[in-house]
């Protein structure tokens, strides 16, 4: 039986007197798609949050690939494979797609700040090797008509592509997608299913995610998580979820 | 109308896009080391001043510009690579090992204020680099001992192993030669994924952290990079003015900084230039115009001052891509005359856009 | 002199000059408070209202206190026309262009006032009823100037507490600083609010200016006092009113006793040491509200 890829063991954190994330525990096994739901305040991206780094929890342990996540600082989370996206589009607002995309190929330089400087023709190759691994990115996404735009002007639905491109050239092991769906259309939502099938399938990349679209959680989840007041309710198959009484009783308000 | 087509990467990182453009360039070049030679004394003054101002406007740019960390008191780090550079002279240094000292002291400098501005951000910072060029200022003029205070230092000449730069000319040749290396470092730095990190700091740290960016490290290398820059630049202002004292280094020459670079472009190499072009010419238009103004107008003392932040009030409100966009516009125009569509280029109430060329 | 007598005469002369320093930390606080702008040229405001001042009693030639409700009336205004027409204009822009143009209006306002006829780039003096007289308690020296800045300082202080807490404005104002959007939503009219804060704000510093003006006298480079005020407005944490006041304080009482007790030079610098040594262990200030990016 191989370990699962990720591990959360009953992670907790408080803001205030707020219990956000109260004893979650979870798994998920390399090459699954894995979606969280619940409703708003559920702390769900508190959960994401907590896993990036980006908050201390109080208690409890996150492992990944073996490795103990909670030993390492935000930045370096990216280098040990986590990708992610966020709910309110954090993208570089005063550059281009392409430089946006660029940015998520920054892990994988590895010239010095002289050689930076005076930009020497190692600097000048990996720039080049970048471009075209971005390259591949735009391709899978489709975002060759926006390439040089700046991210500023673009619709919503373009821009959310945008930070999925930028963590996916980031070439992770596991990607964490806060909400792909919210703003899209239904068209752009068939192609969200499409898409995150492919990025399991062709680039072998793990997916957690949360979503409140049913119906893409439905489409492509192998194993859904509810939560509710920042516990855990219920974990089964997509199609079980859905009629699980605590669950039906979290949305609609016992 | 040119229309680029691209056929290989190499052309987005590419020093000049295509054969046209180096052209230009290369025209400009020319022009820049013969012309001085026909040039009067003092406009080549202006000149030297106007090249020590890139310089420095090219630190600036690159740590409030692209890396978007505001710093109201850059004139501390003239001041350090000032007094680095005359003091080791007057030691016996040569002047290209001044120079390099006056740069690596003023980053060291950078560091320290880098360091305490890794926890602040926003106004915080903007008020601490203000505290930061006072506390400067003020230990340069009282540490006697060392910098003769208020009393100041004579700088002695360039010398470089016996040639000494003793004319305007020669000092003119390497300002010329130590801007056009600064633009190029800075060019470099933001086609590199330093300068990209830079940005990406400037625009959200959240999501830099989240692409493997250590936002801390990079903000500490903008400071150092940013300080070396402008402390070459104090070496060569000491040299040119050739008498430096504390005073000298106050926050009017922060603002000027500033001003050089937002009336030049916000975000663009070009800008620097154009910033310190202005700067410098400002006062030689204003005593121009002065003969057309009303008698008692024109003999204030506070007359350039006024017209200085009037300018800089136009700018911010009518055209906040600076020199550079109103150049941008007019090549528009010329490219596309007589088709030019009048919405074409209209302000876009949108943040600095960050070019790389 | 008594080192006991010689501490506390720095303390009073630190807590007067502090005063000085709240009042415009005060109303730069004001406006960012409402308005989201960082004004620095708060300093010149407090100039102009110094001026405005002048122009009334010395060369009006009216009584003080009608010179200075006059001036009081004149800054407030002249306040609300800088909002009106910069400001309004930067609505959005990122606060990198309205630190900027606020540092450009200060350099123009300095300018224009050395060109008006009267003002000038000479010294003046405002004269005030409190002058020249002093009281001596025990042993230390303080005089009516001291006491006047000290008790204006308090007046307005309590002044504007009562008008924010009691007022319609005041409460329309507290709710602006706080949510602009919802405050916009339950009918506040937001540009208004603007104008009304930029009106208080100049108005107070107009008051410092005339308490300043008796030690500083009257001059256009006035304003660079007020750079201080920035530092005593960090230290208590940007954005919060009774931190502004304390800054002031700690920052004047720290200048005093730096220049009482410390080698020369340092009490140039002691608002500054101050504050950057308070930020190193709390960057946000004494109360002031983490400005960091939320994840």
């Amino acid at each position: 039986m191989v370990s699962p890829l990720l591990e959360v063991d009953r992670l907790s954190i408080a803001f205030g007197g707020i219990r956000a994330v109260a004893e979650v525990s979870f798994s998920v096994d390399e090459g699954e798609i894995y979606a969280i739901i619940g409703p708003n305040g559920a702390g769900k991206t508190t959960v994401f949050n907590l896993i990036s780094r980006l908050y201390d929890p109080d208690g409890g342990a996150i492992s990944f690939a073996g490795q103990d996540l909670l030993a390492l600082p935000g930045h370096r989370i990216p280098a040990a494979g986590i990708a992610r996206t966020f709910q309110n589009i954090k993208l570089f607002d005063n550059a281009s797609v392409l430089d946006n995309l660029m940015m998520g190929r920054y892990l994988h330089h590895r010239a010095n700040l002289a050689q930076q400087v005076f930009f020497t023709p190692f600097t000048r190759r990996e720039k080049l090797a970048d471009r075209a691994r971005v390259e591949e990115v735009i391709d899978f996404l489709e975002l060759q008509r926006h390439r040089d735009k700046l991210v500023d002007g673009l619709p919503y639905g373009v821009k959310k592509v945008v930070e999925l491109g930028r963590a996916l050239a980031l070439e992770p092991r596991l990607l964490l997608l806060d909400e792909p769906a919210s703003g899209l259309s239904p068209e752009e939502t068939d192609d969200l299913v499409f898409w995150i099938e492919d990025i399991r399938d062709e680039l072998g990349v793990t997916v957690l995610m949360i979503e409140h679209d049913m119906k893409l959680v439905a489409a492509v989840s192998d194993r859904v998580l509810a939560m509710n007041s920042g516990e855990v309710i219920a974990e089964d198959a997509p199609g079980a979820i859905q009629a699980h009484p605590d669950v039906v009783a979290a949305y609609l308000g016992a | 109308m040119k229309f680029h087509k691209k056929t290989d990467y190499l052309i987005d990182i590419r020093l000049f896009r295509d054969g046209r453009m180096a052209f230009w360039y290369a025209l400009l070049a020319l022009v820049l080391l013969l012309a001085p030679l026909a040039t009067p004394e003092y406009l080549l003054g202006q000149a030297v001043f106007t090249g020590i101002y890139v310089v420095a406007g090219a630190g600036l740019m690159l740590l409030s510009g692209y890396c978007g960390q505001i710093s109201l008191g850059h004139a501390a780090f003239l001041a350090v690579g000032a007094y680095t550079s005359a003091l080791l002279e007057k030691a016996g240094v040569p002047f290209p090992a001044a120079l390099l000292a006056a740069g690596m002291v003023a980053a060291a400098t950078g560091v320290l204020i880098g360091i305490p501005a890794l926890r602040l951000s926003g106004i915080y910072l903007a008020i601490a680099t203000l505290a930061y060029a006072f506390i400067v200022t003020e230990v340069l003029l009282r540490w006697e001992s060392v910098t003769k205070g208020a009393s100041g230092i004579h700088v002695s000449k360039i010398d470089v192993f016996g040639w000494q730069a003793d004319t305007e000319l020669r000092l003119y040749y390497i300002v010329l030669v130590v801007a056009a290396l600064s633009l190029l470092a800075v060019r470099n730095i933001l086609r590199s994924p330093l300068g990209l990190a830079m940005m990406a700091v400037r625009d959200s740290e959240t999501a830099a952290r989240t692409m493997g960016v250590p936002v801390a490290r990079v903000k500490l290398t903008a400071f150092a990079l940013s300080a070396a820059l402008t402390g070459f630049a104090g070496a060569l202002y000491a040299h040119k003015v050739p008498y430096i004292e504390p005073e000298q280094f106050n926050i009017l020459i922060s603002v000027e900084l500033l001003v050089l670079i937002f009336i030049g472009g916000i975000g663009s190499l070009h800008g620097i230039v154009f910033g310190a072009v202005f700067v410098i010419s400002l006062p030689q238009w204003i005593a121009i115009a002065k003969d057309y103004l009303p008698a008692y107008v024109a003999q204030q003392t506070g007359l350039q001052a006024a017209i200085y932040g009037l300018l800089l009030l136009l700018f911010i409100v009518f055209e906040p891509a600076g020199l550079y966009g109103i150049w941008l516009k007019i090549k528009h125009y010329a490219s596309m005359f007589p088709f030019y569509r009048k919405g074409a280029m209209r302000l876009q109430k949108t943040h600095a856009k960050s070019e790389t060329w | 002199m008594d080192p006991a007598v010689e501490f506390f005469q720095a303390l009073v002369s630190g807590i007067s000059i502090g005063c000085i320093y709240a009042l415009v930390a005060l109303g730069f606080v004001l406006i960012y408070k409402a308005t989201e702008v960082i004004n620095f040229a708060q300093g010149e405001l407090m100039m102009v209202g110094a001026f405005f001042a002048f122009t009334f009693v010395d060369l009006g030639g009216m009584p003080f206190i009608v010179g200075v409700l006059l001036a009081l009336a004149a800054t407030a205004l002249f306040g609300m026309m800088v909002n009106l027409l910069l400001l309004r204009r930067l609505v959005g822009r990122s606060s990198f262009t309205i630190v900027l143009a606020t540092v450009g209006l200060g350099t123009l306002l300095r300018a224009l006032a050395s060109m008006v006829p009267g003002w000038g780039a000479e010294t003046h003096a405002l004269t005030n009823p409190a002058t020249g007289r002093t009281v001596a308690v025990a042993g230390v020296t303080v005089s009516y100037e001291h006491i006047a800045v000290v008790v204006a300082t308090i007046g307005l202080v309590a002044l504007l507490y009562v008008f924010f807490r009691f007022s319609r404005l005041g409460v329309a104002l507290q709710a602006t600083s706080q949510n602009q959007l919802a405050a916009g939503y339950v009918g506040i009219p937001i540009k208004a609010m603007f104008s009304a804060a930029w009106g208080i704000g100049a108005g107070v510093a107009c008051v410092a200016g005339i308490l300043l003006a008796p030690s500083h006298f009257v001059h256009v480079n006035m304003g660079f006092v007020g750079l201080k005020a920035f530092p005593a407005a960090v230290i208590g944490g940007f954005g919060s009113i009774p931190g502004a006041i304390l800054g002031g304080l700690i920052i004047g009482v720290a200048e005093e006793l730096a220049g009482l007790y410390l080698p020369e030079g340092f009490k140039n610098v002691a608002a500054y040491v101050v504050m950057l040594a308070l930020l190193m262990v709390r960057p946000q200030g004494l109360f002031g509200v983490d400005l960091r990016e939320r994840a």
